[in-house]
């Protein structure tokens, strides 16, 4: 009897927790198509003729290594190849901000709400 | 800056239909090459009029290039908008004319909302607040991108277990035409969405393209146009560096990206239809490509609807599933060690990984649905004016 009652608790644990999810899955799909309108942008195949050039590979490092190999990808291939991160003193400026140019002297026209 | 009629002096309006200005006071059409312009000096060439107004609410600026008056903010709905001032605007070398006209991009809304089976009752019978068509500014660039990406993956070993991996690939890429939206006041990721632009149809920038229609401008310097280029080609090396990588569940960590752009980067007008309905108090702004029709935008949903469908189907399943449980627990005890219950061991593992993945589905699908519905609804628009450009 008791092994009976543990594998009838077992069985409604396990089959009420699976289909509680295969149902959200289910619905959540269903929400995503109804409700949610043009959620795509273009991606690398769009803007992009060939895949990635890799021009370094590097398998089973150590899990703390990452600073380590993006100090490295900055200083041993960016910088060398005339790269410099951060840096935009080389910018012109002939580029102005909006907010620097010049006013029109005379409005085109009168806004009717123009509550200023 | 108002393009007038040649028989009447009234004010002409582009009509995307017909591609042609047309008179709204005496009806005539005219083409838009055939409508004078001005001599312009070098200075006009490169900038032009437009009168600006502020938002009290979102801070958001509109830029109005005819005679038409701004009576509600583009970006959050807010009819509590003000003449700001006049200004000059950089002129954009290509223009997208709208294709799609106000009716049309109604209408697209109204049937994509009919067919949305979790759309509340009030949205499917929405009365647009308002309607305006902007042209967005956008910055066309080719950018060379470089990117040092950090991934981990799960393996199996020489002893048969699963281990995660670390793995480090550097790579460049080449972006052509690559769209980088020029207003900071619109979310850069609710502009990526509006993607594909048909580029081909661009024509020289005319300003009478703008007759009946608003205008947004750039705003970004050139260090933000090489950030935003950054930002964008890091996100799209991120989505394809995952498949250089041979094991199971990649996952990107980190990346360290660097991008150059070219100097023969193009400044161009993109069109878009702004609709924006009230629902529940909150203002709802879904957007349509003026080119190709294709809206985006996030509705809330009908949450009883969801709810007791749910539970119904999670109600039949538990029930179902319970039962086949029930008797596969037994099959397990009665064949225990024989080759029958390994095979059922088996199926269940494989069954939870099915589950286990189908949770992750949810979380991220429900995840997803928030942050675009937080895009659609107005009160994250004072963000998109603070946050954006990363």
């Amino acid at each position: 009897m008791v092994a009976f009652i543990i594998k009838l608790i077992v069985a409604i644990l396990l089959g009420t927790g699976a289909g509680t999810i295969i149902s959200l899955a289910i619905w959540s799909k269903f929400l995503a198509k109804s409700n949610v309108l043009g959620d795509s942008a273009g991606g690398f195949n769009e803007y992009s003729d060939s895949p990635i050039d890799i021009i370094w590979r590097r398998n089973g490092v150590d899990s703390d290594s990452k600073n380590t190999y993006f100090k490295r990808f900055k200083e041993e291939y960016l910088i060398p190849n005339g790269m410099k991160p951060g840096d935009y003193s080389y910018l012109d400026d002939e580029f102005p901000d909006y907010e620097d140019l010049p006013e029109v002297d005379i409005p085109l026209f009168k806004p009717k709400n123009d509550a200023t | 800056m108002a393009s007038l009629c040649q028989n009447c002096g009234g004010p002409l309006i582009y009509d995307p239909i017909k591609e042609r200005l047309f008179c709204k006071m005496c009806g005539t059409h005219f083409d838009v090459r055939d409508v004078d312009v001005k001599d312009r000096t070098e200075y006009e060439e490169q900038y032009m009029d437009c009168n600006i107004y502020v938002c009290d609410h979102c801070g958001g600026e509109i830029i109005v290039n005819d005679t038409e008056v701004s009576t509600y903010c583009i970006y959050c709905g807010n009819p509590a908008v003000v003449f700001s001032r006049v200004a000059k605007q950089r002129r954009p070398e290509f223009i997208l004319p709208f294709s799609v006209s106000q009716e049309q991009a109604v209408k697209i809304l109204q049937m994509r909302i009919k067919a949305g089976f979790f759309v509340p009752y009030k949205i499917k019978h929405f009365k647009p607040e308002s309607v305006r068509g902007i042209y967005i500014p956008y910055w066309i660039v080719n950018a060379e991108h470089y990117n040092a990406s950090f991934l981990s993956g799960k393996v199996t070993n020489d002893n048969d277990n699963t281990e995660t991996m670390y793995f480090e690939r550097t790579g460049k890429a080449t972006f052509k035409n690559l769209l980088l939206d020029a207003s900071k006041a619109l979310n850069d990721y609710t502009s990526e969405k509006l993607e594909p632009f048909d580029l081909t149809a661009l024509q020289p920038f005319n300003e009478h393209y703008l007759a009946g229609f608003y205008s947004d401008m750039n705003d970004l310097t050139e260090q933000e146009i090489i950030n935003a280029a950054n930002r964008r080609s890091d996100d799209m090396f991120r989505q394809a560096v995952v498949s250089e990588v041979h094991a199971r569940n990649v996952r990107l960590i980190d990346s360290y990206p660097y991008t150059e752009i070219n100097d023969d980067r193009v400044y161009v007008m993109l069109p878009c239809w702004f609709i924006t309905m009230q629902y529940n108090g909150e203002p709802l702004t879904v957007l349509i490509n003026g080119d190709t029709g294709k809206a985006v935008g996030t509705f809330p949903f009908d949450k009883k609807r969801f709810l007791s469908l749910t539970i119904l189907t999670a109600a039949v399943l538990s029930v179902a599933l319970s039962y086949a449980l029930y008797h596969v627990i037994g099959y397990l005890i009665y064949f225990m060690n024989s080759d029958l219950a390994s095979d059922i061991l088996q199926f269940l593992v494989y069954a939870f990984a099915g589950i286990s993945a189908a949770v992750a589905g949810v979380i991220n699908r429900l995840k997803r649905f928030r942050s675009t519905l937080q895009l659609t609804k107005s009160s994250q628009t004072l963000h998109y004016v603070r946050r954006r450009q990363g």
